[in-house]
């Protein structure tokens, strides 16, 4: 039949395949066609995969610089220059280092007992002012290009007190020095601006908000926690806990939070302006935690305790997201986030820094678009299927040290006692004599100074 | 300009004005599509998903107002895709003829005459004289590999007809499969599985699998399956070689065929007992059992979405059921004892019986009524495919395998990572690695693939501990019952 009109699919192998070795494959696509079946097996198992290989790759540890020949109990990161990190020590000695090359670029012996403090201002960045048991409050010149030579402090004064903790002031060169009371000083001065009196009990913990350019929280031996005002002459308020906490750190972006690390092995986050309860709990350290820092998203901080592990938390989440340890690495003194928001430090009592990655299995370096690409919907997985039990068990899972598992299963059991406890005795007591108060509020055992 | 539109919610309020300037076109052509009335249309269908999907339902703001953003995303994407069709390159094939007359007296001379040098060469016929010829065309669509009783095994590519390897097992060989890629095939023989290379040389011999009669390749899960003579039907996993899974089926004895759900990975079979059963590696009973055919099962092909399967009877006929309700949809007598059954990607069915083969266009709508085409082989039909992304027919016949032009059976667009006929050695490699990596788990055959993203709500988790009862479907009484078939 003449009138017959056939068409047969025939495809072009031309419009198919690579014309030269030096292009790329072409890859012919469905537009708009009807979904995958199996969609939701498929996506399960690149969620599985995805979890999987996340725990494959998880190698946090990258280098250790040894040198020192005590505990390094301070690390102190400098706000405008990236590598350079400086080191003190228990024994007086100050490093400073360059991260990059991992390389100590110089050595001081700043002080004659332990280093108590350190701290770069974040407006200029050349000089270092460094404290030290031995009462003396020495500045040091940090000159972009080091050349090594730093035996003698660009000036140096003798106090009347044991510092115990100095900290910049925002932006500016003036600093605040913590002992007995605490005072401001600026650059160069002999002698103190300010001076504020928080009780006879030794501050061992002052630390400036990096938002609010006048505001300040120190930590006492009373178990207090305090905030202070330059603009005003007495302190702004206090609040007393039931343990001593050890150290705070302001929280980079949100301009009123702020977290203090306590002996009671938790970690709290409070707001500045209802200091009557905690924000947050953050649990998961199995003895006292030592120092604690912010990174620079605001979003996650790191924590260092006496238990041998160094934890990174979530702000908003109660339970640790990684732990990290080390059979070497014994008490850790000092913790510091970089500004990279890459890489956390840990100073521990056997003399080492160590670097690690802030997440563990990422891959450092320049990524071609392709594997970023892959990383990202990796990392999007994860995220949509944590909940499911069998993707979940595998993205929460952590190998912990003999020590700290049975640790925290003890603990378990007694926080599950205490728990019980209060339920029964609730339970039989007359309704309405024992409230419930939450965990937040039940570690702040009173607010406020004696005379208010 | 067009005025954006507003779809009232259901409290009745009318929605803030102050968003009038930022709403797009959107909404128009979202609810266009959703009240369309087509299901076939994957955007059509989808949007009516999403239609159901009520950001009000959540209980706290910040969620509704994440929900809301995710609808209006979604939405926005539907809509995006049902436009996307435009960049589709290939057109669907088709006969169309003066003032509509009947296209079944159309030969394939008149068809070859008619179509492009290669397309015309696309339609050939190899005759050898090794017995009925079984065949299977590989996952990409460009291989074949063709095994007649008599022992012998061909593997050619049949677009350009290069020869890849050629042996004679010595032995009988009842069926032939590809794994996942094109170099490695299993055949069936006469006592048990071998796996051979591309080169023809054995790497496995499967002693497991004892008197296997057919084979079938899941490509999702990399599992060979394979139904034996002695009612046994054996999963072996390809990857890691272990057999997942080896059991009676019971109500089978002699499965004269099986076919699998490229939807969800179960293996529908039917045999002597005309009950057509649903099989998953992981439950040793049948999940489904229908009573298809008051005779032996002889064909089972499926659906591409796997949402309807053709089964053909010794009773002479060819049944299309919907797979949601195991229902019969369309039912047709052929005349003459009905060898094998095959559905294409755009739903041609092809019937192959005596030494006919005849296709139905688009069964699902038009039902099987008056046939498209007609062939007449030279030879006992054995076994009728559809390849995939073509607008082939291979049959293997007694004479040998012939492979005829069926206008509009196969899906024009080619749906890129797993089926490229135009892949090179480096493609290849790719593709086996994804598919590897994609790999589904057998425990996850079953009848509804997304119950692993479903999450249970807390009356479900009290109710349903036990374990879900297979579905038995009887036969319709209503069917006219010829006297010689009454026993069942």
């Amino acid at each position: 039949m003449n009138n017959l009109k056939i068409k047969v699919i025939s495809r072009n192998p031309d419009h198919y395949q690579r014309e030269t070795k030096h292009d790329i494959f072409k890859a012919p696509q469905k537009n708009g066609g009807n979904e995958d079946p199996l969609r939701h097996a498929v996506e399960y198992t690149r969620a599985l995969n995805a979890a999987k290989l996340e725990r494959v790759f998880a190698k946090p540890f990258i280098a250790c610089f040894d040198g020192h020949n005590e505990g390094v109990g301070v690390l102190a990161k400098h706000p405008l220059r990236l590598s350079h990190l400086l080191s003190g020590a228990r024994d007086g000695q100050v490093k400073i280092w360059r991260l990059s090359n991992r390389k100590c670029l110089g050595t001081i012996q700043a002080h004659n007992g332990p280093v108590n403090g350190i701290s770069v201002d974040a407006s200029v960045g050349e000089i270092f002012t460094t404290i030290g048991q031995d009462s003396q409050l020495k500045h040091w010149n940090l000159p972009e290009e080091f050349d090594g030579d730093l035996s003698e402090p660009a000036h140096s004064i003798p106090l009347q007190f044991v510092p115990h903790s100095i900290s910049h002031l925002y932006n500016s060169t003036d600093f605040v020095i913590a002992g007995e009371g605490i005072s401001v000083w600026k650059l160069y001065r002999d002698s103190p601006v300010t001076t504020y009196d928080v009780g006879q009990n030794t501050v061992h913990s002052i630390r400036c908000s990096p938002v609010e350019a006048s505001i300040m929280a120190g930590c006492a031996s009373d178990r207090s926690v305090f905030l202070l005002d330059t603009r005003q002459k007495a302190p702004l308020t206090k609040m007393v806990m039931s343990l001593r906490t050890n150290n705070i750190s302001w929280n980079p972006i949100e301009a009123f939070t702020f977290i203090a690390a306590s002996d009671d092995y938790n970690v709290y986050t409070f707001d500045m302006r209802n200091l009557k309860s905690a924000k947050m709990v953050h649990h998961g350290h199995t003895s006292s935690v030592l120092d604690v820092d912010f990174s620079p998203t605001g979003k996650e901080f790191v924590t260092g305790s006496v238990d041998r592990s160094v934890r990174i938390f979530r702000a908003n989440g109660s339970k640790s997201r990684e732990i990290y340890t080390n059979p070497r690495m014994q008490a850790v003194l000092s913790v510091a986030w970089t500004l990279d928001n890459k890489y956390v430090l840990s100073g521990s009592n056997e003399m080492n820094i160590r670097l690690w990655k802030a997440n563990a299995s990422e891959k450092l370096g320049a990524l071609k678009p392709r594997e970023k690409a892959a990383l990202e919907y990796n990392d999007r997985l994860k995220k949509q299927y944590q909940h499911h039990p069998q993707v979940g068990r595998i993205i929460k899972h952590r190998q912990v040290p003999k020590a700290i598992f049975h640790a925290a299963k003890e603990h378990k059991i007694i926080h599950d006692k205490k728990k019980r406890k209060e339920g029964n005795l609730r339970k039989y007591a007359k309704p309405g004599t024992m409230p419930h108060v939450s965990e937040r509020e039940k570690i702040v055992i009173g607010t406020g100074f004696q005379n208010e | 300009m067009v005025k954006p539109k507003f779809k009232k919610p259901k409290s009745g309020k009318i929605t803030n004005f102050k968003k009038k300037t930022t709403e797009k076109q959107v909404p128009d052509k979202f609810t266009e599509l959703a009240s369309e009335g087509i299901s076939n249309n994957a955007a059509v269908s989808r949007a009516k998903e999403i239609q159901q999907f009520n950001p009000e339902s959540a209980k706290h703001e910040v969620a509704r107002q994440k929900l809301k953003k995710q609808k209006a995303r979604l939405e926005e994407g539907i809509v995006k895709t049902a436009e996307a069709q435009i960049l589709n390159v290939e057109d669907a094939g088709y006969i169309k003829t003066s003032d509509g007359a009947a296209t079944y007296n159309i030969k394939q001379s008149e068809i070859r005459d008619a179509v492009d040098l290669a397309t015309a060469s696309k339609s050939f016929e190899l005759l050898l004289e090794f017995g009925p010829y079984r065949f299977d065309y590989g996952i990409n669509g460009r291989d074949l590999i063709i095994g007649g009783r008599r022992g012998h095994i061909g593997v050619i590519d049949w677009m350009t007809k290069d020869l890849v390897t050629e042996k004679n097992a010595l032995e009988t060989v009842n069926d032939v499969a590809f794994l996942h890629v094109s170099t490695i095939y299993a055949t069936a023989q006469r006592r048990w599985v071998h796996i051979y290379d591309e080169q023809g040389v054995e790497m496995h011999c499967m002693k497991k699998f004892s008197e296997p009669k057919l084979l079938e390749f899941l490509p999702r899960h990399l599992l060979l399956v394979c139904s034996c003579s002695t009612g046994f039907l054996h999963y072996l996993d390809v990857t890691s070689g272990n057999v997942v899974a080896s059991y009676r089926m019971k109500e089978e004895g002699n499965p004269h065929s099986i076919a699998r759900n490229n939807a969800n990975g179960v293996i529908i079979s039917g045999g002597t007992s005309g009950q057509v059963s649903m099989w998953s590696p992981m439950v040793k009973e049948s999940l489904v059992s229908i009573k298809a055919h008051t005779g032996t099962i002889r064909g089972i092909a499926v659906e591409n979405f796997g949402n309807y399967f053709v089964t053909a009877g010794n009773d002479q006929r060819v049944k299309l059921f919907d797979m949601r309700t195991y229902k019969q949809v369309y039912s047709c007598n052929m005349k003459g004892q009905i060898a094998s059954v095959s559905l294409s990607q755009k739903n041609c069915l092809a019937v192959g019986f005596g030494q006919h083969v005849q296709m139905f266009e688009n069964v699902i709508d038009n039902g099987i009524v008056t046939p498209y085409l007609s062939h007449f082989v030279g030879g006992d039909v054995r076994q009728v495919q559809f390849c995939p992304h073509e607008d082939i027919l291979g049959i293997g016949h007694s004479r040998g395998f012939s492979s005829i032009i069926v206008p509009g059976s196969g899906d024009p667009d080619i749906g890129g990572i797993v089926h490229n006929p135009f892949e090179s050695k480096a493609q290849r490699r790719e593709r086996e690695v994804k598919m590897l990596l994609d790999k589904l788990q057998p425990e996850m055959i079953a009848l509804d693939p997304s119950q692993i993203n479903r999450v249970k709500k807390q009356k479900e988790m009290v109710e349903d501990e036990k374990v879900p009862k297979a579905i038995r479907v009887k036969p319709d009484y209503s069917w006219p019952l010829l006297s010689r078939f009454k026993r069942y």
